[in-house]
């Protein structure tokens, strides 16, 4: 599977007169790759992961998804993409079925598959006997569930996540972890961002760090990490890159 | 498949009314929040009927029958207007759920055209509450005709298009070149009271401005709205009068401006919401900045920030304060005999009612900007962490009452001392007006913080929910001009009494409201 889903070239992000969030940054994500991308607080990931999904106006640099330009073809590139953002603001005076629905009209998903879909995650995740419930009354790992749900629902070929383990109970985390695998296997990509060295190290087969909007370090996971612990190389490369 | 926009624009519908919230959720309390606000809704309705009613059958007997649809179609869309500028662009940028909705594949015009509709049908439901009944007095007037009634329901639909357009044009402008500022919120507030004082301002320049006869004021004032302050309404005065072409440019004009005004908001659209939304981190705090206050003092001092730093809360929570400010000034400069066209003989008499009068329209004035009404509300999901904090519910509550009490107090002392000056009060006007200013701030700062607590409503997208939208927020304001109103007519009869039994009325209320804040609990 070489098919590029994402690529990055040159994204530069510009904060105010001079803070670069994002300086000069290229990557590209291929099918079936479960891409780690990880950096301090403040480091550019999040402001990478939104201008990819076309939330953040860039500065420079282009971003294509399966093919497409964020840019010129918006609506195309995000009819392809699924975005969990680290803290997702779901509609709280919507039900937990009302909001799939919702997702689910605005990407086309059809109603038989709607439904399969729905089931089949809510009953994974557990949270099939809430659904009819009031997000408002749901507990932040619920939210991210259903944020989750809601992103698989139409099968995207990129998922896009910031923090995607935050609030999630161990049988979740262990749940979604499988459901990257079982989507990555079928031709899509993820690309998310973590803090988490443990999971990245275990689950992703492509890492790439980033510190002060500049990639310092990207490739194979085991390319990166070497002989030694993610954990290690990561703090190596971050002190080497701050003398 | 149904139009994108328009799935966006229902979950906005849902999420706007309440109702959702009402039907689906098992708390009671919620049920009962969403049914008064309804009644409230349906109160203010009436309210613009009643209104609308009177002045029709005034205009009807002036001789004005026939262009009275016209005059309902430029009030409203001048009222629309100044609604509008007032919220400013708080409904197309900087929502929360801006992140979710933008990465979701629509393209930004259906973005925005979600967003507009939901203002539009607001705004076209009070254009309607205002037009309709109009033009049943206009046909009890004239007699009833198909062609002006399919003529009006025509325009009404296409009427609130061009002041939501134009306002919003004015608040994106201002957002547009605020955005990049470090205190953009602050700068963009400032920015939109400046506009509006000067739409107002020239607005009146117009009316007082005309050498008329003051006979004929009422017409004269009709004349000068569909002629001069919203000329599009020409072209629907001039279909009526068999011109049927009228309606199609008025109708084609609306569609072509709304059209253009999405169109060219698109091009900009991710640019504006990327700089409003950014924040500029990274600024060196100095030891020496560092303060210390008491915990009452700290609670204050981010209740001040907090509506500073919003431009949206800052206009609508303090447009009365400035209209107080204008008023004074306007009192302190201009000659009220000359303006209102009073005959000499006759302006010894107003004189001496001004007080009062001017006292009620102190207090309609001082309701329309309460704060404290919206306070509660706009800890919004983070009313955990305020919770939590080791004060008592009626510190908090106090502390979200001072801003409102601050500002409205001032103003109110600043329009008291004017009205008395200008109309050379005895001293007993001075001490009640003075001392109305000080205790309706008080009064309304409190009753506002109270509302808030029994009805909050925390679950919003853009603060002007809370702040425009909520229960709270209607009542104080709405009651408040009941009350000016009432105040006004019984001063007719009773003079500067009735202030004071206000005055009285204000107090023990204050007292009552502090009391009940003592056995207050804030809870998720």
């Amino acid at each position: 599977m070489n098919q590029k889903i994402l690529e990055i070239q040159h994204l530069t992000k510009i904060y105010g007169k001079d803070k670069k969030a994002v300086d000069d940054l290229s990557l590209c994500v291929y099918a079936g790759d479960i891409y780690g991308f990880i950096g301090q607080n403040g480091a550019g990931k999040t402001t990478t992961l939104r201008a990819v999904t076309g939330v953040l106006e860039f500065d420079a640099g282009e971003i294509f998804i399966d093919g497409h330009s964020i840019r010129k073809e918006p609506v195309a590139c995000k009819s392809v993409t699924a975005y969990i953002p680290d803290n997702p603001d779901l509609y709280e005076f919507l039900t937990g079925v009302q909001y799939l629905n919702y997702i689910g009209d605005i990407f086309g998903v059809k109603k038989s598959l709607r439904s399969e879909r729905i089931q089949k995650y809510a009953d994974m995740f557990r949270i099939a006997g809430d659904l009819g419930s009031l997000i408002g009354s749901f507990s932040h790992g619920m939210k991210q569930k259903l944020a989750i749900i809601g992103a698989l629902l139409h099968a995207p070929k990129l998922m896009v996540l910031d923090e995607p383990f935050v609030g999630l109970d161990p049988e979740a985390a262990f749940k979604l972890k499988q459901v990257f695998r079982e989507i990555c296997d079928n031709g899509s990509a993820i690309f998310f961002s973590t803090h988490v060295l443990d999971v990245a190290e275990k689950l992703c087969n492509k890492i790439a760090i980033i510190q002060s909007g500049k990639l310092i370090a990207d490739g194979e996971t085991e390319t990166v990490r070497g002989n030694e612990s993610l954990e290690s190389v990561f703090l190596e490369v971050l002190e080497n890159h701050a003398r | 498949m149904r139009a994108k926009w328009l799935l966006l624009a229902k979950v906005q519908l849902l999420g706007m009314t309440g109702l959702n919230n009402a039907r689906k959720s098992n708390d009671t309390r919620t049920k009962r929040r969403t049914a008064g606000g309804l009644v409230m809704v349906l109160v203010i309705a009436l309210i613009c009927i009643v209104y609308s009613v009177l002045f029709a059958v005034l205009l009807g007997f002036s001789g004005m029958a026939r262009q009275l649809p016209s005059f309902a179609i430029a009030l409203s869309s001048l009222i629309m207007f100044l609604f509008s500028l007032v919220q400013g662009c708080s409904m197309l940028f900087a929502l929360k759920d801006y992140d979710m909705v933008l990465s979701l594949p629509v393209s930004k015009r259906a973005v925005i055209c979600s967003r507009l509709f939901c203002t539009y049908l607001a705004n076209l439901l009070f254009c309607a509450a205002i037009t309709l009944p109009i033009l049943i007095v206009t046909f009890c007037f004239e007699g009833f005709s198909f062609f002006m009634l399919g003529i009006v329901l025509i325009s009404l639909l296409f009427a609130p298009v061009l002041p939501i357009s134009i306002a919003a044009a004015l608040s994106t402008a201002i957002t547009a070149a605020t955005a990049r500022f470090r205190h953009k919120n602050l700068l963009q507030g400032i920015l939109g009271i400046l506009l509006l004082t000067a739409i107002l301002v020239l607005s009146f320049s117009f009316s007082f401005g005309m050498n008329q006869n003051p006979d004929e004021n009422l017409t004269a004032m009709a004349d000068i709205l569909i002629g001069k302050i919203y000329p599009p309404v020409q072209l629907i005065s001039w279909t009526l009068a068999g011109k049927i072409w009228g309606i199609f440019a008025f109708v084609g004009g609306s569609a072509v401006v709304g059209a253009a005004f999405i169109w060219i908001v698109s091009v900009f659209y991710t640019k504006i919401n990327t700089a409003l939304l950014s924040r500029a981190a990274g600024v060196a705090y100095k030891t020496t900045d560092i303060k210390s206050s008491s915990c009452f003092g700290a609670l204050v001092r981010k209740e001040f920030k907090r509506l500073l730093s919003s431009s949206a809360y800052l206009m609508n929570g303090l447009s009365g304060t400035l209209f107080l400010i204008i008023a004074a000034i306007a009192l302190f400069f201009l000659d009220l005999q000359t303006v209102l066209q009073i005959p000499a003989d006759e302006y010894a008499e107003f004189r001496a009612l001004l007080p009062p009068i001017g006292a009620g329209l102190l207090l309609l004035l001082i309701a329309m900007s309460c704060p404290s009404a919206a306070a509660l509300s706009l800890e919004g999901k983070h009313r955990e962490v305020t919770f939590s904090l080791p004060v008592s519910a009626r510190d908090l509550l106090l502390a979200k009452s001072v801003p409102t009490f601050c500002f409205n107090g001032a103003a109110g002392v600043l329009f008291a001392i004017s009205l008395c000056l200008r109309a050379q009060a005895d001293l007993l006007a001075w001490v009640v007006i003075l001392v109305s200013a000080l205790l309706f701030s008080l009064f309304n700062a409190l009753f506002g913080s109270f509302l808030n607590y029994k009805f909050p409503k925390y679950d919003w997208t853009h603060e002007t929910q809370p702040v425009k939208q909520s229960a709270p927020v209607f009542i104080t304001v709405f009651g408040g001009m009941i009350l000016g109103f009432l105040a006004i007519f019984l001063s007719f009869f009773f003079g500067i009494w009735v202030v004071l039994a206000i005055d009285v009325l204000c107090l023990l209320f204050s007292i009552l409201v502090y009391a009940y804040f003592r056995k207050c609990r804030l809870s998720v």
